[in-house]
Parts: structure tokens; C-alpha cells; sequence
């Protein structure tokens, strides 16, 4: 039966694609742009283990450079991963993505609900650039979100 | 004196009775062997015992030993056992045992970090025009007490591959070259990939395990990755069989793994937990895709074209796509999301994936088993439309006094593709294995062959008109002593309607030997019950030949 699957598999690449979610999963849609921002995530990197389980609890994987006890890094991770959804969510001015990012940011729940109307309100400024990079982008929304009423209730916007 | 010697008579056969529970068997993951047992965990730092692999009671003795000494250090970050065997611990403690007091700060904080309420099974559907996704994908989501789902945390298992990819990847793949293991990534990670990358459905099924069971889920995922790995078998310990495996260990009442002899598809998955209740109405989560496809407004359709290019990183014009956000952003309206009904294509529903079916035609009966999973004139409710991916079919033949064997299929796939609009997607079809072609028109030459084909045309749920190249290649042929080759149009036309499918399906085909005559097979399923079928077909063909007709009864388990 096995023998007949590897010829079934071997006559038919395409059968390959399967699974890709493997290795450094997130490092493949992450990292291959080589920003400022994964930059400085690799150079936290000092040794890694060869499971991801680890690498995302303990973030010293190379791979999964987030934490999840530690949530400062995460609104930069969280943008970097998502930043063709925000972009639309944003324009659009609703949605789950950019609903979590407000919460990702440590948005209060008042604030979270306010946080979609303004980046929609506030979209050219946040996204000025067709080729804005996730860095360029994270910098925009530091420096306009502070000028806002309900920055003051988002408490985990030190990092950007 | 003689108490002492009692005392401990007890304790060694209270140690064997919890070596043979289903708790402990389930965390070692054994499986009963003709002459006892075996563990599918391959990584050697998983034992504690010299013969552990096959030994329930040693590595339970071991182990107990292990966890009383706090000085040794083992696994993979080189921890006192007590921090590394986590679940055996847990499991332990809530018999009675009593262990020395460690300190697992790298546990701990782990832990701390995963505050999970409860547990979902998640099923990704296939993924158009890849057959090695057609079965599906299964892994578990760890949801946390919060309103962002996006945010919670997806537990899968998949072989960890390296850099290298093709072929080999898919042969390792097979024969189990590669280490299969468990990892963690936040939700959106997993959407981003397959909902919005991939064009496939996600179904977020709610897991009814209680506090306790999701305890021993996260102490044995600790444990299993601070000692171990499976290998990683495309077909049989592969992920939809280790998420049952991993659900078993954490909750021992559950009887998932024996349901299913063979091996397990991940739309099984779901229905064995189901069988099991406990699984819960799920949550619909449609691919990008698909939303783009039920968008009506064209200017929302061609936004969500670009967004979806953008997420593959195939974005073209993204000057373009930047100045369209910014007329959508300055237009206070937001686009309203089209409606999308899930109930079609619930993997749950439907009909199993296994099926028998005897036909009979009046000079002929035939007897067919089918291995997996879908064919084209199947009701299409839980499974891909229009789709067909059998694997092992085998048909045998009853005419006048003799019994033959008619055919034995390795793999029918046909893939269908609409037109869409969003990149050209070519149909196709490929059906190889021992096959008795018209063309020779000898009931006893069955030959080794492949046909295959490509082609475009119309999807919709209803109906589809697809036309091909087709190709026939065959290993044998009775009228030269080489080879048979042939090539032709193929026409596919179906047409859906409640529990009732019509399907066309006229070829001609040209070879150096012998043509196929013009000839066509026009087919009626009737879906009776999700597990019963009824089929009529008739076959025609252009020469003198009488015409062929069968009527069938369809058994799916």
C-alpha cells in the first residue's frame, strides 16, 4: 500500500504542496523581508532550539521571535504578520484584524471600538506611501496615534 | 514482616493496573501489538526505561524513579525530570503519587502564558487544484478567555522538513523520513496561510473538554516536545491521527483512535468526534477567495483581487491598489461582506468516505469498493463540488461464466476549475492503475495504464461544462505488441439539483491502432440517504457495438 502511494506521489509533484507549515513557519512569511524590524528581532537570537513549541514560549528561537508571556514585542510582531489585512481592514474602517490589533496595542475595550473609525479616518496619513513597509508604517501609527484623545487608554504602544 | 511483604505485593500490582490503564497507555502512546505493546513515539529521550518502547510496566517503574529524583537533568533543555515528563507527573499525582517539589520556571511560564478556556478542532478544506490537499487539514486551536480569536494559539502537527522541497520531500514524507512534530502559532498565522493565501474554508469546531483534560493536554504537548518526535507518515500517523492521538492522551475516557482501523482523513476527524459528541456547532470562517467569488459590487471585487494578491506577495500595480484604499477609505460607507452560506460544505456532513456498490446490467454484474474519498457524481454536501479524488478502486466483473477483474484504480482525480477572474486556473484530470480501456473492447485486457487531461471551462454549484485535451496511454495494446497511445477531446457536462446529479461525459479519441469511436457515458445519481445511492448509467459508442447499461446500488461508511 505504502509502496504504491510513494509511486502515486513521485508520478505527480504537485501531490508535494502538501502541508507547508513547517520549520520556521512564521519565519518564511515574516522574516524573508529583511526589514530593520527583523533585524533586531535576529539579533536577540543567541541559541536556538530545533522545536517551535519552545521558540515561541521562550522567543529565542530565530524563528518565532514573539513571546507569549511577553507582550511588548507583539504589536510590532502582530503588524509585520498582518499587514496586507490591516491595510484593507483600515481602508475599510472595520473588521477582525484591525479589532485585534486594538486589542494587540492594549487598546481599553472603549477605545478598541474607536480604533477602526479612526484609522479609516486617518488612513492616508497612516498608509502614505504605495510601498510602505511595515516599518514605515508602524512608525506612522506612533506618531499619529499619539495625537489622539484615546491613545492614553492603549498602554501597549511603547515599542512603536 | 509478612505485613511489609503485603504492602508491597499491593503497590507492584497497583503499579501494573495503572500500567495497563488507558491513561498510561495513551501518554506513552502505545498501541497493542499482536504480542503486547508498542510506542509510536520514535525520539529515544522519551523512554526512561531500556525497554520502554514495548514495555508499559518498565518505563512506568522508571519513570517513578525519575520523577523522585530531582538532581538528574534529561530532555532537550536539560531539566530535572519533573519538569520534562509533565503529564506523566500530572497523570501520577491525580493516582495518589506524591513527588519531591521542583521548581519549572520554563514551564511555568509557559503555562502561565496559555490561560486556555477551552479547545477547538479546526479543519481546513482542500485546497483548489493541489490534490495533496484535497482530504483536508486538521489541527487544534487553544482558545483563550478573549474576544479576538485571531489571538489564540494553533497546536499542529506536521513533519519538520528543513529547506528541501519537491520529490523528495514527498517521498521522505511517505516512507517517514521526516520528524513529525507539534508547534505552536498564533490563529492568525494559520488564517492568514489558508484562508486568505490558500483560498480554503476554515471550520472552527468547539471541543466539549472540561478544565482537566486541557491541563493534561498542555503538560503532555510540553513533554512530548521536550523529549521527542513521531515520524512523520503522510498516510497514516499523520496529522488528523496524532490530533486524536494528543486528545486521547488528554482525556483517557475517549475511545477516537480504534474507530478508525486504516488510517485517518482529516474530514474523518471530524466525524469521529463527532460519533464521540464532543463537538459543538461550528464557526465558518470563508476563504478570501470565496468572498471575493459572492462579492457583487465590482469595485469591492477588484479591491479584494488585489488584496488577495498582495497576501501571496504577487501584487502587481501596487500604486494602483494603494490609491483605491484611499477612495475607499475617504468613502464613509464601508463595503458590506456578502452572505455566505456555510451549510453546503461542512466536513461533518455528507457522505463517509469509504464506499461499496454492486451494479447490475443485464449481461454483467459488477461488484466495486472504493477506499476514499469523493467522485464526480457523488452528492457533493461536506465535500469539494464537482470534484473527484478516489484512492484504490477496485471492480470486479461478472459476465457470462467468468469473473474478472475489471479494474484496479490507484488514484481518479478531476479537477475543476471556473473561470473566474482571478488568475487562470487550468482543469484537469489524471487516473492511473490497472484499466480496462474501451477502446480494445476485450472484457479480459486489463492494462496497466494513465489518462490524464487538461482543459478549462464553467463551476458552479449547479453545473459545470468543461472541455479537455485527454490523453491515454496504455501499457499493453491487443492490436501491435508495443504500447497503446491515444489523444482526443473530452467534453464534461453536469448539472445538480437536490439530491439528483446528471452527468455527460463524451470523449473521441485518435491513435496510431485503434480510435475510440466517438462514445459517451451519460449517468444519473440519485442520493437516497447520506450513506446510500442510487446510480443509472449508460454507455454509448458510435461503432456497432450494443449499448451498455447498469443500474447501481451505493453503499459510503
Amino acid at each position: 500500500m505504502r509502496f504504491l502511494l510513494v509511486a502515486m506521489i513521485i508520478l505527480f509533484p504537485a501531490l508535494s504542496m502538501a502541508d507547508s507549515s513547517t520549520g520556521c513557519g512564521l519565519g518564511s512569511i515574516i522574516w524573508k523581508e529583511n526589514s530593520i524590524l527583523s533585524a533586531l528581532f535576529r539579533a536577540t537570537t543567541n541559541h536556538s532550539f530545533s522545536s517551535q513549541l519552545f521558540g515561541i514560549t521562550t522567543g529565542t528561537s530565530g524563528c518565532s521571535q514573539h513571546s507569549i508571556v511577553k507582550r511588548d514585542m507583539y504589536p510590532v510582531y502582530y503588524a509585520e504578520a498582518n499587514l496586507p489585512e490591516l491595510r484593507y481592514e483600515m481602508a475599510q474602517g472595520q473588521g477582525e484584524y484591525v479589532a485585534t490589533f486594538a486589542e494587540v496595542l492594549g487598546c481599553s475595550p472603549s477605545a478598541q471600538a474607536e480604533f477602526a473609525t479612526w484609522a479609516k479616518g486617518s488612513y492616508s496619513k497612516l498608509f502614505n506611501d504605495a510601498n510602505a513597509t511595515p516599518k514605515d508604517f508602524l512608525k506612522g501609527l506612533g506618531r499619529e496615534l499619539k495625537q489622539t484623545s484615546f491613545a492614553s487608554s492603549c498602554d501597549n504602544t511603547a515599542l512603536i | 514482616m509478612f505485613f511489609l511483604l503485603l504492602l508491597g505485593w499491593i503497590n507492584a500490582v497497583r503499579a501494573q493496573d495503572i500500567s495497563h490503564s488507558p491513561g498510561w497507555l495513551n501518554l506513552l502512546h502505545y498501541q497493542k501489538t499482536l504480542t503486547g505493546f508498542k510506542s509510536e513515539a520514535d525520539g529515544k529521550g522519551f523512554y526512561l526505561s531500556e525497554t520502554g518502547k514495548t514495555n508499559p510496566a518498565s518505563e512506568l517503574k522508571e519513570t517513578i524513579k525519575a520523577l523522585n529524583d530531582t538532581q538528574t537533568l534529561v530532555g532537550k533543555l536539560k531539566q530535572p525530570a519533573a519538569c520534562v515528563y509533565t503529564s506523566r507527573r500530572l497523570f501520577l499525582e491525580r493516582q495518589g503519587h506524591q513527588f519531591p517539589k521542583v521548581q519549572c520556571t520554563d514551564y511555568e511560564n509557559w503555562r502561565k502564558g496559555l490561560q486556555i478556556e477551552s479547545l477547538s478542532l479546526v479543519f481546513a478544506s482542500s485546497y483548489p487544484n493541489n490534490p495533496a490537499s484535497m482530504f483536508g487539514h486538521t489541527f487544534l486551536r487553544l482558545n483563550a478567555n478573549g474576544n479576538n480569536p485571531l489571538l489564540d494559539y494553533a497546536v499542529n502537527f506536521a513533519a519538520t522538513t528543513g529547506a528541501d522541497g519537491g520529490v523528495e520531500f514527498a517521498f521522505l514524507g511517505v516512507v517517514g523520513g521526516y520528524e513529525g512534530h507539534y508547534s505552536l502559532a498564533p490563529y492568525f498565522i494559520k488564517v492568514n496561510e489558508y484562508n486568505n493565501s490558500e483560498a480554503r474554508d476554515l471550520w472552527e469546531y468547539p471541543l466539549t473538554m472540561g478544565k482537566d483534560a486541557i491541563d493534561m493536554l498542555l503538560a503532555h504537548l510540553w513533554e512530548l516536545e521536550s523529549t521527542t518526535y513521531f515520524d512523520y507518515f503522510f498516510f497514516d500517523e499523520n496529522c488528523s491521527w496524532q490530533i486524536l492521538r494528543l486528545l486521547e492522551a488528554a482525556d483517557p475516557e475517549l475511545k477516537l483512535s480504534e474507530r478508525s482501523p486504516f488510517y485517518v482523513i482529516p474530514s474523518e476527524t471530524v466525524r469521529i468526534l463527532k460519533e464521540e459528541k464532543i463537538l459543538q456547532e461550528p464557526i465558518y470562517r470563508p476563504s478570501l477567495q470565496k468572498i471575493y467569488l459572492e462579492t457583487k459590487s465590482q469595485d469591492e471585487k477588484k479591491l479584494l483581487k488585489m488584496r488577495i494578491q498582495e497576501r501571496k506577495g504577487k501584487l502587481e500595480d501596487k500604486k494602483l491598489y494603494h490609491e483605491l484604499l484611499v477612495k475607499k477609505a475617504n468613502n464613509p460607507v464601508p463595503s458590506s461582506p456578502p452572505n455566505i452560506s456555510p451549510t453546503q460544505s461542512r466536513p461533518d456532513v455528507g457522505h463517509g468516505p469509504r464506499r461499496v456498490s454492486y451494479t447490475e446490467g443485464g449481461n454483467f454484474r459488477r461488484l466495486s469498493g472504493r477506499f476514499a474519498l469523493h467522485d464526480v457524481l457523488d452528492q457533493d454536501v461536506g465535500h469539494d463540488k464537482w470534484s473527484t479524488l478516489d484512492v484504490l478502486r477496485l471492480t470486479f466483473e461478472h459476465r457470462e461464466t467468468s469473473l474478472l477483474t475489471r479494474e484496479l484504480i490507484l488514484a481518479d482525480v478531476l479537477s475543476l476549475q471556473n473561470i473566474d477572474g482571478l488568475g487562470f486556473e487550468p482543469s484537469w484530470f489524471l487516473k492511473f492503475g490497472a484499466i480496462n480501456p474501451r477502446e480494445f473492447r476485450c472484457v479480459k485486457c486489463l492494462s496497466g495504464g494513465l489518462e490524464a487531461g487538461l482543459g478549462t471551462g464553467i463551476k458552479t454549484d449547479t453545473f459545470i461544462l468543461s472541455a479537455f485535451l485527454a490523453t491515454r496511454s496504455y501499457g499493453m495494446n491487443p492490436y501491435s505488441k508495443s504500447y497503446y497511445f491515444g489523444i482526443g477531446p473530452r467534453i464534461l457536462a453536469g448539472y445538480a439539483i437536490g439530491d439528483f446529479k446528471f452527468l455527460l461525459d463524451t470523449q473521441k479519441i485518435f491513435s496510431e491502432t485503434r480510435d475510440l469511436n466517438l462514445s459517451g457515458e451519460i449517468s444519473i445519481n440519485y442520493s437516497l440517504r447520506d450513506d446510500m445511492a442510487l446510480r443509472l448509467n449508460h454507455f454509448y459508442q458510435s461503432a456497432n457495438k450494443p449499448l451498455e447499461f447498469g443500474a447501481s446500488l451505493l453503499f459510503y461508511f
